[in-house]
Formats: C-alpha cells, structure tokens, sequence
C-alpha cells in the first residue's frame, strides 16, 4: 500500500490492452490499491471494455460473486476487501436522474464506487477520483488513459502499469 | 393457498405495480405505472427513474387496484411486497407504503424475492387461456429481462436452486446496446423484432458464446459484433466514413437485426432445453420482458413439444415488472406461514434461492 500523500504529478497514464482478459487485469491491478471513498469515473462508448474492468476491479477487491453490467438496475453492489458499489448511468440523461434514483448514497463513503457513463453526471461527479477512459482502437484493442484529479487517487496510476 | 387474498406492491426498478390476487393465482386487479412507457418518446432515457417516481405513482396506482377490484379491505388476508434483489431507494419506497398498509389495516406482511415472482407469474391465471392448469415441477425457468438473465430449477414448492446467469449483459440490455447501434429507436427489444422480421435473406450471422460445461451468459461480445457489422455494411453502402449522420438502408438493418436476434435466441433456447433435459423438467417457464420476444417463444416452444415437455409463459404484461407476480409468489410465502415484521428492511442484492 502507498502512503495516502502521494505526490500529484504526474497524474495521467496511458496502458494499452489486446484483449478483455487485459483489460479485466488492468482493473485487478488497480482494485489492489483501493480505499474506502475512493471513485473510479469510467468513460468510453457501447463496447469499449466498461465492464470488463469493473470485472477484473470486482475480482481485484475479492468479490466471489459475478460482477455483470447493472445498466438495467442501475448499481449493484457487491462484497468484497471494502465494498463495491458499480453505478452504471447508461439509461440516465443526468445528475438530476441519478440523484433521484437514490444512486448517490452516504454509504458509498464506506466503499469504492465505480462509475460506468460516468460523465453524464456532470457537476455532481465526485472532485477527487480516478478518470478511465477507454478507447476503441480495433476489435481487440483498446487505449485506457488513467487520469487522478487528485494526489489520493494518484496511487492508481503507480500499480496499473 | 385456497382462501388467500394477497395484496401485493411491487417498486423495485422502473414499474409501480399494485396487485390484488387471490389464490395466488387469480388476478382481480393488477395496475402498473410505467416510467418506460412515459419516457419513451424522449428517445430511450428514463429522466426520473426509480425512487421519486415510484413516490409519485404509488397512491394512484394503489386507487386504480381498488376500484378494479370489487373487493374491500376487510377480505384482504396479507400485504406482499418485494424487498429485493433493486435498488434500495426504490424498493424502500414500496416497502414502506406496504407496512404502513398492513399496519394501518392489521395485516400480516410478507416479503417477496422479485426474481421469484418473475417465476411464479407463469402460476397466474392467463386471462386468453383460462384452462391452462398450473405448472408441474420440477419446472425449469429461464427469466430474461432488462436486468436479469437466469436458468433455474423449481423441484418443490418454494425451493429455486439458481442454475446460472448472465456472466455481463443481461439479454434485454443486449436488445437494447445493439439495437441503439443499429440506429433502431427505444426500446431495443421490440424494435429489433420488428426491424428483424423484414429480413430476407437470413445470412448475417453473430458470434455465439455457449459458455460450455455451464447454464451461464455471456452477451457483451455482441456489442463488438455489432459494432463490426455496422462499420463492414456502411462501407458496403458507400457511406463515407466520416459521416455519421447517413442511416443504414432499412433492408440492411433488418437482416442485421435478424442475425443478432437469432444469435440471442439460440443461445438462451439451447441452453435453456439442454438444462431442461438435464434436470428432468416437467414444464418449462419463460418469464421476464424478453419473454416478449415472438422468435424466442416460437423457438422454445417447438423445441419443448418435440421433447414432450410443457411450455409456459405468462401474458406479455405478466412477463413485465408487475404487481400480480408479487401476489403469486407472496401468497405461498403467506401460506407456508411466512411472515415480515415492521423492520422488514430492502435487500439489494438478495439472489434467488436464498433464504
């Protein structure tokens, strides 16, 4: 584990993957350093990997249970190292609907959320989190840029290479 | 169950539903408020979904039911409510509203797994087939929806062993994913049916992943597939690259949309007999929205006639997020003697199955 002031900078990264099994280690390795309070923001198109990350993230934090898309329920939540709250906001237009789905929750404080489309929130996306965007790049391959708003966040950045 | 007269609320995702079954088996009235048929014209976003709505719609749901009814309080026996698997906000909404009922009317309250009334709406009475008797276990269910995707097995009453699921999408969600590439309007599902029917040629043809050795899911790989396909047939269309406003000629979307849905179709049917046959399935209960899909029944059932084995799927609006199924499963919970207390607290993530 890393001490909680991490330096800022530098505070983007870029890790290309070949295939889902890569991209499902890439969210493994980063759920190895996650903290309660923590906020993954993952942004990309229909079929970039969203969820394959928050797969390999899940299997990361120790969740036995299967990590699916909750685009249809909107979060799922799971038990795991500390618990996971996947947020996907696929069928919402914004932070109004999101807000009033109850999916912003004061027991998110107590684990890591994960938050698929999470652009779509606008102003009510967390200050401090971790950005993933996902990149089609071809069938198979995908550009993941890792960027931490704030130092916390930064200790993703050391282990997701 | 005989004698029983369930009223049942039902708040756990989009739909507010308030039933009033009796039996657990004969509806007397069931009202749904649908945020999806509300929203629709909006082109495919919920703008308020779950909690707030539910608020709003819960009381007028609850008056239509009883004006339906033709029945009064004092003949109701219990108070039934899914308290999950959903999202908390919303659940707690219908759970609240229904011990407020049962308190204020001294009823028993009793709290129903969703994924169970999914399967028990396939034991409701079917209004366009009124001599259709109840299913005989052991009964395998396949429930497909928006949300879920899940093979079961039902050896006695009250008892659902899980078989297997969705390992990512639901097979509603890849309706809905792959419909959205297509171009095709909200909601995917009925959308991609229509488009799929047009079709002529019947070539196109997506990848299946059978997931062997399981009863398990996989529907995200047809999102790339799509994604592919689309990209190949506006090349083909001579449609510039760099233009992205062009739709795809219509005939070219109806066999695209015919080959995902065929994909989905074998899959879900295939696995869904081979489980059958496996576990020695007296019927075979289709449930959840997908149910809705006419290729899916027309596979399922044929593929059970040849094996002898029943075939039963509920009304297209039982299929559906629905109250009445609350009432169905909650009047045996009712009945087996089952009961909540006034702390009865929503369960998110509550699986089929477990106690």
């Amino acid at each position: 584990m890393y001490p909680r002031d991490v330096p800022a900078a530098p505070d983007d990264l870029v890790v290309e993957t070949h295939d889902s099994s890569e991209t499902r280690a890439l969210g493994a390795r980063l759920a190895t350093v996650a903290r309660p309070g923590d906020v993954l923001a993952l942004h990309g198109d229909l079929g970039a990997g969203k969820t394959e990350l928050a797969k390999g993230f899940g299997r990361g934090l120790g969740v036995t249970d299967t990590v699916a898309s909750p685009s249809f329920i909107l979060m799922a939540e799971h038990a795991g190292r500390v618990p996971f709250f996947h947020i996907d906001l696929y069928r919402l237009d914004g932070a109004d609907a999101a807000v009033g789905a109850g999916l912003l929750d004061e027991r998110e404080s107590e684990g890591v959320t994960l938050i698929e489309w999470a652009e779509r929130l606008g102003d009510e996306l967390p200050a401090a989190r971790l950005d993933v965007t996902i990149d089609v790049v071809d069938d198979t391959d995908r550009r993941i840029r890792l960027h931490a708003t704030d130092a916390d966040h930064g200790r993703y950045l050391r282990v997701a290479r | 169950m005989s004698g029983s007269l369930v009223l049942a609320v039902e708040s756990s995702c989009d739909e507010t539903g308030v039933a009033l079954v009796a039996d657990g088996r004969r509806i007397l009235a069931s009202v749904v408020a649908s945020q999806v048929a509300l929203h629709a014209p909006t082109g495919g976003i919920v703008p308020e979904v779950a909690a707030r709505a539910h608020l709003r719609w819960i009381v007028p749901t609850l008056a239509e039911a009883w004006s339906d009814a033709g029945v009064s309080w004092s003949d109701v026996d219990a108070v039934a409510v899914t308290s999950g698997p959903g999202l908390a906000g919303s659940l707690l909404v219908g759970i609240n509203f229904a011990k407020a009922l049962a308190y204020v009317h001294e009823l028993p309250l009793v709290g129903v797994n969703h994924l169970e009334g999914h399967l028990y709406a396939a034991w409701l009475e079917d209004a366009t087939d009124p001599a259709r008797e109840e299913p005989e276990l052991p009964a395998l269910a396949l429930i497909v929806s928006g949300g879920h995707t899940f093979l079961s097995v039902t050896r006695r009453g009250l008892r659902h062993e899980h078989l297997g699921g969705t390992v990512d999408d639901a097979a509603g969600e890849a309706f809905d994913k792959v419909g959205r590439l297509l171009g095709l309007p909200y909601p995917g599902g009925p959308a991609i049916a229509r488009a799929a029917e047009s079709a002529v040629r019947h070539e196109v043809r997506f990848p299946r992943a059978w997931l062997p050795g399981t009863d398990d899911f996989s529907f995200s790989g047809l999102k790339t597939a799509a994604l592919r396909v689309v990209a190949e047939a506006r090349t083909v269309a001579g449609i510039d690259l760099a233009d992205r406003e062009t739709p795809l000629p219509g005939p070219v979307v109806a066999e695209l949309a015919w080959g995902f849905q065929d994909a989905v179709v074998d899959v879900l049917a295939t696995k869904t007999i081979r489980a059958a046959e496996r576990v020695g399935a007296a019927t075979i209960v289709l449930g959840g929205g997908v149910a809705a899909n006419t290729a899916l029944r027309a596979r399922l059932a044929g593929e059970a006639e040849a094996l002898g084995i029943p075939f039963v799927v509920p009304a297209p609006d039982l299929c559906t997020d629905n109250g009445a199924m609350i009432g169905a499963a909650g009047a045996r919970r009712f009945t087996a003697g089952e009961r909540a207390g006034l702390d009865l607290d929503a369960r998110p993530t509550w699986p089929l199955g477990a106690p």
